[in-house]
């Protein structure tokens, strides 16, 4: 083929010496894309300035249109952030807190707890839940046998099977990997069930809708069948994946929670259980410390796999976009 | 297929001495419609011969086959009644001496230019070492004018560029037969204008055999050595026509000032639009 020399292909050239210098003089550090690069920080660290003040106002009666709530149910946001730093990193001076359940560390250790479980859980959901769902979308057989428990099970609200696991598995006793004691085998099974499907139903979704002119282009050039699942199925159905797994992260998380609601330990029964527990003590400024902690562990969890969304899958930012 | 095994290795000559390279006998084909499981015929009974070196285009109204003729010479379809032959041998699948460009471009967005145009090889054992598969996707990318862009991904580039892109992939493994599926048909009118000058001096410099699907009576005129109208579905051969126009075409001045010009393109169209109006009061 002989080299273009059109005018139009210069068009296209000049297009994109055009591009090349905006790149280049947006790399300059000018007031302006100092402003655009940290504008959506700064307007956070605003919001959140202003939430916890009013918080705090309101939490202090200092505000004189918002209801009057009480101090037992309605900590201050300095009561609660107290209580967030004993139960993370200790040294408190008790005197004062009405419950003994605020001890140093308290919150860390249930994270811990809570951690051992859902990431065992999660480990199973995304290790069992994407061979499942690249079988389902690869043979119309196995889709056929499976999909009425998966389209069933994903569709009930999974909080009605908890009675049924009572039954069977029962409450309480722990399981261990490796020596290593992860936590109550309900919980897990909780975990599994509300986080499994996601990933099931997303894997199957990118294989069943891989772009049919893909697989054609693949064909002619060669492809056998693996090699078609090779190189465009698994890689078209890769930001499925991503997606079916950052739903299942957070519906993941409902389930430990809940099931920690449920389960009813003694001590160190989770994050679940320490709201739950908290609550029911009336220790306000310690529910609302493990609230925030786990609304921080959620905020990070989403934000960590919309990176990895980006970096996986690049080409699916821009149509996203 | 017997009868083709005895034309194998035959060699028929025509007027201009070339061979013929792909030949369709009687051919009646079609494909199942799955959602509603039933069977459509797309074509019937063709016969059609395309000589090595030849640019076959063929037009006709949208649904009359003409994808479906692609398809089988491919190798992705299979006739349900007739043959299929290239170089003498039925078709029974798809092979290197035969690659496609796409309308909707369908190359893979997670690979870059080069990596994209790398597929075939990585496909086929095509009995190329990777040093030389290497050189030919650089000869090639640079030839259709993407030098520089070749670590980019397709989502950075333009339409036009895409197509580049599918019509090096086509091409870096020297396919004895270009099959084009209206390559340009989603192309802004410059950018067709572009790569269809450029296509064209591909096949003067290479005798490059192509088969061309194209909506555009202009395009087929401009490119065709001859031009295969298609009757509505199911589709036959409606007519073919020959364009006796020296080549290049495209490269100085305007094709629509060719003497030969206007009443190749009033023939034409008055056929397509018969063909076009047939398939409405069908379907209505």
């Amino acid at each position: 083929m002989t080299k273009m020399d059109s005018p139009l292909a210069e068009v296209e050239q000049t297009t994109q010496a055009a591009a090349d210098e905006t790149r280049l003089r947006d790399a300059k550090w000018t007031p302006a894309r100092i402003w655009r690069r940290s504008r959506y920080a700064v307007i956070t660290m605003i919001n959140l300035a202003v939430f916890f003040t009013i918080w705090e106002l309101w939490a202090r009666d200092m505000i004189p249109f918002l209801p009057d709530l009480h101090s037992l149910v309605f900590p201050t946001f300095s009561e609660t952030m107290r209580s967030f730093k004993i139960g993370w990193i200790g040294g408190g001076n008790l005197e004062g807190f009405n419950n003994k359940l605020l001890a140093d560390f308290v919150i860390a250790q249930n994270f811990v707890e809570t951690l051992k479980v859902y990431t065992v859980g999660m480990v199973i959901s995304i290790g069992l839940g994407i061979p499942i769902g690249l079988m389902m979308g690869a043979s119309k057989w196995v889709d056929a046998i499976m999909s009425p428990y998966v389209w069933a099970l994903s569709s009930l609200p999974r909080i009605a099977i908890y009675p049924i696991l009572v039954m069977i598995i029962g409450i309480g006793g722990s399981f261990a990997i490796a020596g290593v004691e992860i936590g109550q085998p309900i919980s897990l099974w909780v975990v599994v069930l509300t986080a499994i499907f996601p990933v099931v139903i997303n894997t199957w979704a990118g294989v069943k809708t891989t772009d049919q002119s893909l697989i054609n282009a693949a064909r002619v050039f060669g492809a056998s069948r693996p090699q078609i699942y090779r190189k465009v199925v698994l890689p078209y159905t890769l930001p499925f994946v991503v997606t079916g797994v950052q739903l299942s992260l957070s519906r993941g998380l409902i389930g430990v929670v809940l099931a920690e609601f449920l389960t009813g330990a003694t001590k160190l029964g989770g994050v679940g259980w320490l709201i739950f527990r908290s609550a029911a003590a009336f220790n306000a400024p310690l529910t609302y410390a493990a609230l925030l902690s786990l609304a921080i562990f959620a905020l990070v969890l989403v934000q960590g796999t919309r990176a990895m969304e980006a970096r996986i899958a690049p080409w699916r930012q821009l149509t996203n976009a | 297929m017997q009868s083709i095994a005895k034309r194998d290795g035959e060699q028929v000559s025509t007027a201009n001495g070339s061979r013929p390279l792909i030949v369709t006998q009687n051919m009646t084909c079609g494909y199942e419609l799955e959602r509603e499981r039933k069977l459509l015929t797309a074509l019937v009974n063709i016969d059609l011969t395309v000589d090595e070196g030849e640019f076959l285009v063929l037009v006709g109204p949208s649904g009359c086959g003409k994808t479906t003729f692609i398809n089988v010479i491919a190798g992705l379809l299979q006739p349900w009644e007739g043959t299929a032959t290239f170089d003498g041998k039925p078709i029974l699948g798809t092979g290197a001496d035969r690659a496609m460009v796409f309308q909707d471009y369908a190359i893979l967005p997670w690979r870059t230019v080069e990596q994209n145009v790398m597929l075939p090889f990585e496909l086929r054992d095509l009995d190329v070492s990777k040093e030389e598969a290497r050189g030919r996707v650089q000869a090639v990318i640079e030839n259709v004018g993407l030098a520089g862009f070749g670590r980019s991904f397709p989502h950075e580039l333009s339409g036009g560029m895409k197509q580049r892109v599918g019509i090096a992939r086509a091409m870096v493994t020297q396919p004895r037969v270009l099959l084009a599926d209206e390559p340009f048909g989603a192309l802004d009118a410059m950018t067709r204008e572009v790569l269809q000058r450029q296509l064209e001096s591909l096949v003067m410099d290479a005798k490059q055999t192509v088969i061309f699907i194209t909506h555009s009576i202009d395009e087929a005129i401009a490119l065709g050595d001859r031009i295969a109208v298609i009757s509505h579905r199911p589709g036959s051969i409606r007519e073919i026509v020959e364009v006796d126009m020296e080549r290049p075409r495209l490269a100085e001045g305007e094709i629509t000032s060719h003497p030969d010009y206007g009443v190749l393109r009033e023939h034409l169209w008055d056929l397509v639009k018969d063909e076009a109006l047939g398939a409405r009061s069908d379907t209505t």
